[in-house]
C-alpha cells in the first residue's frame, strides 16, 4: 500500500536542508508521512545537516548566554514559534487520515466546514492560506473530485505538483493513489480521470497559471488560473 | 572543545551527546543541559550566521534553538536521528520561521496517519547508530565542489537557482553536484536509491 509515484530525489534533499519555499514543503512533507522510503531519503539528507553542524566553526555565544537561557528554562510562556497543531477537520478525508504537516493547515475547521467551492461539474475546491510567502504560486489548494470526473484537458506555464490523500485516478497511462505524487512541467499536458466509486482529494501546488489546450475547456481558464 | 578543527569527527572525542540528552530529557539535567549548551550553541549561531542573520538576531536565534532542545529533549530518540541531527532540525524550523517567516510543515513521528516503515527492527536501530558514522565521514570526504555546492544547500537558506548564480555556474552543474554528492553519501551506507522517479 505504499505510494509508486514520488517526489524527485532532489525535491526530498531541498526540503531537508530548508531550501523549500512553504507550499512545495507542505507537499514533501504530507508525501513523506504516507511514504516510509521518502521518509528515509529526508532523513539521511538530515542527516548531512547534522554531520555539517559537527564540523562548523564554532561562533563565539556572548558572555552571559548559557546564564540567560537557564533563567528561562522553567518559564514556558515564551515558547516561540512552536505552534500547537491540533485535529480539525476531516469531512472528506476520513478520521485520522490526515496527514499531520496538513492538519496543521486545516486547523479550527471543524466537521465539514472546509469551505469548497465549485470550481467546474463533479470538481471543488478549497484554498489552504499560508502565513508565510506563497511568493508566485498560486494555491496550495485542496482539489475533490467526484467519481469519474474528467479535468479537462491542460498543461502549464510553471510546475504543478499534485498529491494524493484519498481515491486516486488515471493519467497519460499511470494510476496514482493516496500518497501518489505527480509532477508535471511545461512540456506535459494532461487530463486526469478520477477512479469510479469513491471521491478523489488531492492537495495542489502550482508555480505558475493552467494553461487550457481545448476549445471548451477555455471556459474553465478563469476557474483554475488566475 | 576547540574552534578550529574543522574536519574533527565530534563525536569520537568530544562528550556523549546522546547520553546527555537523554539526562536532559528524562531528569532535567542542568549540567548536562550546560554542556550541550556549550556544544551547540555556537555551531548553531554558526549555521545562522551563515544563513544571513546578523550576529545579534543569530545570538538570539541560537539561544532560542538551545531553550526549545531543552523543552523537546525527551521527544529525542536516538534510532531515529543524531542529536547533531535532531538539533540541526530544530535550528533549520527556527531559522525558516524567524528568517523568511515562513511556516515549517514538518513530518510528525507520532503521526497517527504516518505509513509505517514495514521493517524497524532492533538490529536496524543499531544500525542506524554506524550509519551515523558513516555519514558523516563521507560529507567529510566529499571533493570540496560538492562539499560547497552541499553547504550552500544547506547552511546559506539559497535555491540551487542562486547557488548557481554566485558561483556562475550553470544550474544543472550545481544541482548534479548536489545530487553527486548525497549520492556518495548514500552509497557509503550501501543503499542503492530508488528504482523509479
Amino acid at each position: 500500500m505504499t505510494a509508486r509515484h514520488h517526489p524527485t530525489e532532489d525535491l526530498l534533499v531541498a526540503y531537508a536542508a530548508g531550501g523549500l519555499d512553504e507550499p512545495r514543503s507542505l507537499l514533501v512533507a504530507t508525501h513523506s508521512a504516507l511514504c516510509p522510503r521518502c521518509r528515509s531519503v529526508v532523513s539521511k539528507a538530515e542527516a548531512i545537516g547534522g554531520a555539517l553542524l559537527d564540523a562548523a566553526d564554532a561562533a563565539p555565544m556572548n558572555a552571559g548566554a548559557l546564564q540567560s537561557v537557564l533563567a528561562r528554562l522553567d518559564d514556558d510562556r515564551d515558547a516561540i514559534g512552536d505552534r500547537p497543531i491540533r485535529v480539525s477537520a476531516e469531512s472528506e478525508i476520513a478520521s485520522g487520515r490526515i496527514p499531520q504537516p496538513l492538519r496543521g493547515y486545516l486547523e479550527g475547521r471543524a466537521g465539514d466546514s472546509l469551505s469548497w467551492r465549485r470550481v467546474a461539474p463533479g470538481i471543488r475546491r478549497h484554498d489552504l492560506s499560508m502565513k508565510g510567502s506563497a511568493r508566485g504560486y498560486e494555491g496550495p489548494y485542496l482539489l475533490r473530485l467526484e467519481p469519474e470526473a474528467v479535468v479537462p484537458r491542460h498543461g502549464h506555464h510553471g510546475e504543478e505538483m499534485t498529491l494524493v490523500l484519498e481515491g486516486g485516478f488515471t493519467d497519460n497511462g499511470a494510476h496514482f493513489k493516496r500518497g501518489d505524487v505527480q509532477q508535471a512541467d511545461g512540456s506535459i499536458e494532461h487530463q486526469p480521470i478520477v477512479d469510479p466509486g469513491k471521491p478523489c482529494v488531492t492537495l495542489v501546488v502550482t508555480d505558475g497559471p493552467l494553461r487550457f489546450t481545448g476549445l471548451l475547456p477555455r471556459l474553465f481558464r478563469p476557474i483554475f488560473g488566475r | 572543545m576547540n574552534t578550529s578543527v574543522r574536519s574533527d569527527l565530534a563525536s569520537d572525542t568530544g562528550p556523549d551527546l546522546a547520553g546527555l540528552m537523554a539526562a536532559v530529557g528524562a531528569d532535567r539535567d542542568r549540567q548536562a543541559f550546560g554542556v550541550l549548551f556549550m556544544h551547540f550553541a555556537p555551531r548553531v549561531k554558526a549555521y545562522l550566521l551563515r544563513s544571513g542573520s546578523s550576529d545579534q538576531l543569530a545570538e538570539e536565534l541560537a539561544q532560542e534553538t538551545l531553550l526549545r532542545v531543552w523543552r523537546k529533549a525527551h521527544q529525542f530518540n536516538p534510532s531515529i536521528a543524531s542529536p547533531s541531527t535532531w538539533v540541526f532540525r530544530i535550528a533549520r524550523n527556527i531559522r525558516i520561521d524567524a528568517l523568511r517567516r515562513d511556516h515549517r510543515p514538518e513530518i510528525d513521528p507520532e503521526d497517527p496517519a504516518l505509513a509505517p516503515e514495514r521493517d524497524a527492527s532492533a538490529d536496524q536501530q543499531i544500525e542506524a547508530a554506524q550509519q551515523r558514522e558513516k555519514i558523516r565521514a563521507a560529507v567529510d570526504m566529499l571533493p570540496p565542489e560538492q562539499k560547497q555546492a552541499i553547504l550552500m544547500s544547506f547552511f546559506e537558506d539559497k535555491p540551487h537557482s542562486e547557488i548557481a548564480e554566485q558561483l556562475g555556474l550553470p544550474l544543472g552543474t550545481v544541482k548534479s553536484r548536489i545530487r553527486l554528492a548525497f549520492a556518495r553519501v548514500r552509497k557509503t551506507l550501501g543503499d542503492n536509491s530508488g528504482e523509479e522517479g
